[in-house]
């Protein structure tokens, strides 16, 4: 008798981790705005993957798979009682734009520091579109939120955005 | 510019060298503590369970065929619910959920108010022996149904993508009318090379096909579009099903998973949303029938009712077998 095939093995795990670590851990960033939950969320997404033993049919499926699940896992985090009781003695995007500590790799534009001061629920959605280039409706699909809920988070999010960056971006 | 100057603060946000190494270092562990080797007692107690079960599957097999229904969350497809005959259960996703309420003026000056509205994806599938297809019908929600095996079929066969190649940027700068731009150079023979190799035997009107453009950190520094050229499926893609009904066919290569639907309760969220008070549990129920083919050439059908309670559970009853 031969012992189950995991259907998730360690070399699968270890491809998918190589090929979309980089994108997980960015949303998790743009998410939680600092590393240390970022990384948290990166292990947390992972060893979810390990253990769900879920199945992918495509790249793509993974990839939503994956958004979806750092979605959820950083809910939990954003919502557990540890978060709420952390009160930071300065707010680490401040700092970062004035000293650049915090914030890995090389100096940022006031875009960066535009978004991450976007309320959480319109990071997501800008992050999605703008840096995983998703449609309105693929967002919809993975988050679960109908394509009007997108729309106007994107619609509030640019608008926001326009007033911080002063027009100064043509595109937002 | 929004978006190039994003992705190039973006782009640089990797994490730690280290933190990959490890986190690797615990997914081996985990892996191969998940399925530690099997002792002879362990192996012995299988290879009885496994008779036992052998001699109750010839014995029902003498019988009508029949089937299970199994519900799990996406992010947990180890955590199977069953859902079983003359008891509700409370499936392991389809939460819904109201968030925030977001006012703003719509195009004709007026004020729109609206709730977001959320939902927990999952996925309900059959498990069974003997099954060729099953065919979830819905009244209310819609099932999405995506064919891995078709898709990589017909990407074999180039009936997605046709063609992939560069362009400058500056050739078709960044803006809302990319897709006029990229026709207009089309029709003017900017592209009669791509033509050439890729359209010889094809339609030559670019309306036939869709136009996607893309871009990598390498492409974002080097000022050039990565331009993906597919046909157009007016319907959408064959391969993914979305719709009221959807009919899954068994492939030996998927095994069980063949069988994975998508649930979706598009009308209770559009409810949620509503500027109004609700009740999760006033809104509607889905009526959903599940018909199984068998090898043998019978059918057995399930009807069952998905429901959400007060807190927004999605909980689902058999009605009818």
């Amino acid at each position: 008798m031969v012992a189950p095939e995991p259907q998730n093995t360690a070399t699968q795990i270890e491809r998918i981790l190589q090929k979309y670590s980089k994108m997980v851990y960015r949303l998790a960033y743009a998410r939680t705005k600092n590393q240390a939950d970022a990384e948290d969320l990166l292990q947390e997404v992972f060893l979810r993957c390990l253990k769900s033993n879920v199945q992918f049919n495509s790249d793509e499926h993974c990839k939503a798979w994956l958004i979806r699940t750092t979605v959820n896992c950083s809910k939990n985090l954003l919502t557990s009682a540890w978060f709420k009781r952390i009160v930071p003695m300065k707010n680490p995007l401040e700092a970062s734009a004035e000293s650049n500590e915090g914030v890995p790799g090389e100096e940022k534009s006031e875009v960066f520091y535009a978004v991450l001061g976007l309320p959480e629920k319109y990071r997501m959605v800008v992050h999605l579109f703008y840096y995983e280039d998703y449609s309105v409706a693929k967002i919809s699909e993975i988050l679960s939120r109908k394509e009007s809920t997108i729309k106007t988070q994107l619609y509030r999010a640019r608008e926001l955005l326009k007033q911080k960056l002063k027009g100064e971006y043509d595109y937002v | 510019m929004f978006r190039k100057r994003y992705k190039e603060d973006f782009d640089s946000i990797t994490p730690d060298p280290d933190v990959i190494d490890n986190l690797s270092e615990k997914l081996k562990s985990h892996a191969l503590k998940k399925y530690p080797r099997i002792g002879k007692h362990l192996i012995a107690a299988a290879v009885v369970v496994c008779l036992l079960m052998s001699v109750g599957l010839m014995t029902r097999s003498f019988h009508e065929p029949s089937f299970a229904m199994v519900a799990f969350a996406d992010d947990n497809s180890d955590d199977k619910v069953y859902i079983d005959e003359n008891s509700s259960v409370v499936l392991p996703f389809g939460k819904i959920s109201r968030g925030e309420k977001h006012s703003y003026i719509d195009k004709h000056g007026k004020m729109v108010c609206s709730y977001d509205s959320g939902f927990e994806h999952g996925s309900i599938s059959i498990e069974g022996e003997g099954i060729s297809s099953v065919t979830y019908a819905c009244k209310m929600g819609e099932f999405s149904y995506y064919d891995s095996v078709m898709k990589k079929r017909m990407e074999d066969e180039g009936k997605i993508k046709v063609c992939v190649f560069t362009v400058p940027v500056k050739i078709i700068p960044l803006s809302d009318d990319m897709d006029a731009t990229f026709e207009r150079l089309w029709n003017e023979g900017y592209f009669d090379d791509i033509k050439k190799d890729y359209f010889q035997d094809k339609s030559t009107d670019i309306s036939d096909y869709e136009v996607m453009f893309a871009q990598t950190g390498e492409q974002l520094e080097k000022g050039i579009w990565r331009v993906e050229i597919s046909h157009k499926f007016e319907n959408g893609y064959p391969f993914r099903q979305r719709s009221n009904e959807v009919t899954a066919a068994f492939y030996e290569e998927c095994g069980t998973t063949s069988f994975d639907v998508t649930w979706s309760p598009w009308y209770a969220l559009d409810m949620v949303s509503e500027d109004k008070p609700i009740d999760f549990a006033d809104l509607p129920s889905d009526d959903i029938t599940v018909t199984v083919h068998f090898t043998n050439g019978k059918t057995a059908t399930k009807q069952l009712k998905f429901s959400f309670d007060s807190n927004g559970n999605l909980i689902a009853e058999v009605v009818k077998n």
